[in-house]
C-alpha cells in the first residue's frame, strides 16, 4: 500500500488526514488518485509540498518520483509565522 | 508631528517624580519609534556598563507612529532595557492594548529609572502620571493584577506576575494575554518594585493625510486577506501550523536540540491543536490575520500556544501531551515568564540529569512530568526552580554542559533547530538580542517556512539575513506586527512551489546573495515607493507627514541594528560572543549530517554590514547619521 498523510490546508480541505492506495508507479499517479477521491482537483494537489519517505520530491524526480509498496507520501501546504 | 503624541516622560521611581524627556523631530525622522527610538534613548542615557538590576538601568516603553492608527496589526509596542539574561541591550515587543492606551493617554513613551521603596504601579491618565500602592496585589497573577489595576474597559495595563517580582531572569510583562516575553524585561520591572503600568485617556490620533492613509490602508488589508499565508494559512492554523513543516525540514528543536525531528510531532502540531483543542481564533487589536488560538485550560477559555511554546515545551522535552503544553503555556503567562527560555532551561536540566551532572529528577519523555509545578517553583525560585530561574547559561556555569546549553549571549534559541536552517543559525549567532529568531533575521522563512531556498546551503545567507534584519527592525520601529511582512513574499511563489520557474528562482536566489550584500554595503536601497508591495513607508508618510521611501525606511532598520550593536559594545559585548553552542557547530545533526557552518557566513555578514571584526566602522556610523 501507498500511504498519503496530509498536513496543513490540504488536510483541512480534503477532510481526511490519511489516504491509502494500492501501489502505483509514481507521485503523479497518487495525485490523480487523490483528485478522484477528494473534493480537490489535480491542479490543487500539484501545488502541494510533497515528501516521499521524508525526502522532498524536489530532491528526487518531482512528480515522476517512482514509488513502491510501503512508501509514505507526506503532503503539506506552505506555512509561515513564528 | 502628526502620528505621535509628541511627549515622552522620564519617570524616577526613587523620588516618585516625572518630567518631560525631550525628543526632537530629527530623532523621530531617523529612528521612527518602538525599539529603534528606544535604542537611541538607551544609547544616550546608558553611558557605561550597567547591571540589569541596577536602579539606574532604564526601562524604555515605546510606541511607534502607526500605533493606534488602525493600520493592520498596529497595536504593537516595545519595551527595551538592559537584559538580566544577556547583560546587553534588549527589546521585547507586545501586541496587547497597553500601547494604544498609552498613546491615547498622551504619551509616545516612558523612560523609567530608579527603584521604588515599596511595590507600586504607575497610573497615567490624559497626560497626568500618578503613583499608587501595589502592595495589596504584589504576588497576584497577571490576569488578576490587570483586573485590579485596570478595571475600566478603555484602559490598558502592562503588568508582571510573580516571576518578575522574584527576578526570574526571563520574566515577561503582560498586556491582556500578550506578553513582552523575551530576555527578562519583567525581572527589571520587579527589580524596581514596579508591578505595572496602567494607561487611559481620550487623546485622538491625528493624521497628516487621513484620506491617503485610509485608501492605502484598505488596499493593505485586502492584500493581507488574499495572501495565502496571512489570509489563509495563519488564520487557519496560527503559528502552530509550522510544526509539521519544521519537522520535515529538520528544523524542529527536539531533545534539547539534539535533533531536528520528533517522532511524535503530529501530537503537538497545529493540525492537532485545531482539530482537538481549538475553540476559536483571536488576534491583537486591529489585526486582520487573527493568528491567536483560544483553547480550554481548567474549564477557562484562554490564549493557546504559539509554535515556540509547542516546540520548547513539547518536542524539546520529548513531551507529546498537548494538554500539558496548553496548561503550561497558560501558567507561564499567568506567572509572567517566557515559555521559550523556560522550556529550554527544563530541556537543558533534563540533559544535565541524564549525563549525571545535576541530579534533579527531570527526564526527557517522562509521562509524569509536571510542568505546572515546575513553573510555580521557578516563579517562586523554590527547589530546582531556583536554578531553572537563572536560564541555561548560568546553569551551565554551575553544573557544566556549556556545549549543549542552547543560548547565544545568554538568550536561549527559539524553536528552529539551526542545523536544518543555516541562515537561521547565522542569525541566532549575530543577533544583538542574543539567540533570537526575529532579531536574527528569521531566515528560516526563506529556508522552508514560506519560501523554499535550500536550507542546508550557506550561500547567500549572510546578505539575505541582513536584508531581513533591517526590514524587520524597520517594521517594528514603524509599529506593526512582523507577520504583515509575509504578504511581501510573492503569493504566486508561495502557492506554486512545484512550478519550474518557482523552483528555478529558489535555486538561483542564493547566487544573488553576493549582489544583494554588495548593494547593501556600497549602494543601499533606492529612495522609491511601491506601496502595494511594501506599504509601510507610504503609510508612515500619510500618518506623520514625513516623506518616507523604501530606502529611507530600510535605513531606519539598519541604523537601529547598528546602534544596538554599538550599545552592546558599550555594555561589554565581545564580538567573539557571535557564536553558537558547540552542539550546533560540531555535532552532526541526525538525518542530515549537517552542522551550522558559521565562520564563513559570519565573515560575509560582517563585511556586508560594514562591521570590522564585529564592530561598526566610523564611516558606517557617519553614513547612518548615528
Amino acid at each position: 500500500m501507498i500511504t498519503v498523510r496530509l498536513y496543513g490546508l490540504f488536510r483541512l480541505e480534503s477532510e481526511k488526514p490519511v489516504y491509502q492506495f494500492e501501489p502505483v508507479q509514481d507521485v503523479a499517479a497518487v495525485l490523480s488518485l487523490l483528485a478522484k477521491e477528494s473534493r480537490l482537483g489535480l491542479k490543487d494537489w500539484k501545488k502541494a509540498v510533497i515528501y516521499v519517505n521524508g525526502t522532498a520530491i524536489d530532491k528526487l524526480s518531482m512528480f515522476r518520483t517512482q514509488l513502491k509498496d510501503g512508501d509514505v507520501l507526506s503532503v503539506l501546504s506552505p506555512a509561515s509565522g513564528g | 508631528m502628526k502620528g505621535y503624541a509628541n511627549r515622552i516622560a522620564r519617570i524616577d521611581l526613587s523620588s516618585l517624580t516625572y518630567e518631560d524627556y525631550p525628543v526632537s523631530d530629527q530623532y523621530r525622522e531617523l529612528y521612527l519609534g518602538g525599539k529603534t527610538l528606544a535604542a537611541r534613548i538607551l544609547y544616550d542615557i546608558v553611558t557605561e556598563k550597567i547591571d540589569a538590576f541596577d536602579p539606574r538601568n532604564p526601562i524604555v516603553v515605546m510606541t511607534s507612529p502607526l500605533t493606534g492608527s488602525m493600520a493592520p496589526c498596529s497595536s504593537r509596542f516595545d519595551v527595551s532595557t538592559v537584559s538580566p539574561l544577556t547583560g546587553l541591550c534588549t527589546s521585547s515587543n507586545c501586541g496587547g492594548n497597553f500601547g494604544m492606551a498609552l498613546k491615547r493617554a498622551g504619551f509616545d513613551g516612558l523612560i523609567i529609572v530608579g527603584k521604588a521603596e515599596k511595590p507600586i504601579y504607575i497610573k497615567i491618565n490624559d497626560g497626568v502620571i500618578e503613583f499608587a500602592d501595589a502592595s495589596p496585589f504584589w504576588g497576584t497573577l497577571t490576569s488578576e493584577a490587570q483586573k485590579q489595576m485596570s478595571p475600566k474597559k478603555t484602559s490598558g495595563a502592562f503588568v508582571i506576575g510573580p516571576a518578575g517580582e522574584n527576578l526570574v531572569r526571563y520574566a515577561g510583562v503582560v498586556s491582556q494575554e500578550r506578553t513582552a516575553g523575551r530576555n527578562g524585561v519583567g525581572a527589571v520591572f520587579g527589580s524596581k518594585l514596579l508591578k505595572g503600568i496602567v494607561a487611559d485617556g481620550t487623546g485622538k490620533y491625528e493624521f497628516a493625510d487621513q484620506e491617503g492613509f485610509k485608501a492605502l490602508n484598505k488596499i493593505w488589508v485586502e492584500n493581507l486577506r488574499k495572501h495565502p499565508l496571512t489570509g489563509k494559512q495563519l488564520p487557519t492554523y496560527g503559528t502552530a501550523g509550522l510544526v509539521s513543516t519544521m519537522n520535515f525540514k529538520h528544523q524542529l528543536a527536539t531533545k534539547n536540540y539534539k535533533s531536528g525531528q520528533y517522532e511524535d510531532f503530529e501530537k503537538i502540531s497545529g493540525e492537532t491543536l485545531r482539530e482537538k483543542y481549538l475553540i476559536k481564533n483571536k488576534g491583537c487589536l486591529t489585526c486582520p490575520i487573527q493568528c491567536g488560538r483560544v483553547v480550554t485550560v481548567e474549564e477557562k477559555e484562554v490564549k493557546g500556544p504559539e509554535v515556540e511554546t509547542l516546540v520548547l515545551l513539547g518536542s524539546n522535552l520529548l513531551n507529546n501531551d498537548m494538554q500539558k503544553i496548553l496548561d503550561a503555556n497558560y501558567y507561564c503567562d499567568e506567572y509572567g515568564m517566557d515559555t521559550i527560555t523556560f522550556g529550554s532551561s527544563v530541556g537543558f536540566a533534563m540533559e544535565l540529569n541524564e549525563k549525571g551532572l545535576w541530579n534533579n529528577g527531570l527526564r526527557f519523555g517522562d509521562p509524569d512530568l509536571d510542568l505546572v509545578a515546575l513553573i510555580k517553583a521557578t516563579a517562586a525560585r523554590e527547589g530546582i526552580g531556583a536554578e531553572l530561574a537563572e536560564g541555561t547559561r548560568r546553569m551551565s556555569e554551575k553544573f557544566g554542559g556549556k556545549e549543549y546549553a542552547i543560548n547565544v549571549k545568554g538568550l536561549e534559541l527559539a524553536a528552529y533547530e539551526p542545523r536544518g536552517a543555516q541562515g537561521m543559525g547565522l542569525g541566532y549567532a549575530v543577533a544583538n538580542r542574543g539567540g533570537c529568531h526575529l532579531n536574527g533575521g528569521y531566515m528560516v522563512v526563506m529556508e522552508g517556512l514560506g519560501f523554499n531556498v535550500d536550507n542546508l546551503t550557506t550561500k547567500g545567507k549572510a546578505a539575505f539575513s541582513i536584508f531581513f534584519q533591517d526590514l524587520m527592525e524597520a517594521i517594528s520601529a514603524g509599529g506593526t506586527c512582523l507577520f504583515t511582512s509575509y504578504a511581501v513574499l510573492p503569493a504566486f511563489m508561495i502557492a506554486n512551489p512545484n512550478k519550474f520557474i518557482v523552483r528555478l528562482i529558489y535555486k538561483m536566489l542564493p547566487y544573488f546573495g553576493g549582489i544583494v550584500g554588495l548593494a547593501h554595503r556600497f549602494i543601499g536601497i533606492a529612495d522609491i515607493n511601491a506601496p502595494k508591495l511594501l506599504p509601510y513607508p507610504k503609510m508612515i508618510s500619510y500618518a506623520t507627514g514625513m516623506k518616507y521611501t523604501i530606502g529611507k525606511f530600510i535605513r531606519v532598520g539598519e541604523r537601529g541594528y547598528t546602534l544596538e550593536r554599538l550599545l552592546n559594545l558599550r555594555l561589554g559585548l565581545n564580538p567573539d560572543q557571535d557564536t553558537l553552542p558547540k552542539r550546533l557547530t560540531e555535532e552532526k545533526q541526525p538525518g542530515t549530517g549537517s552542522v551550522v557552518r558559521l565562520n564563513r557566513m559570519k565573515k560575509a555578514f560582517y563585511f556586508y554590514r560594514g562591521w570590522k571584526d564585529g564592530v561598526p566602522t566610523g564611516s558606517l556610523i557617519r553614513r547612518l547619521r548615528i
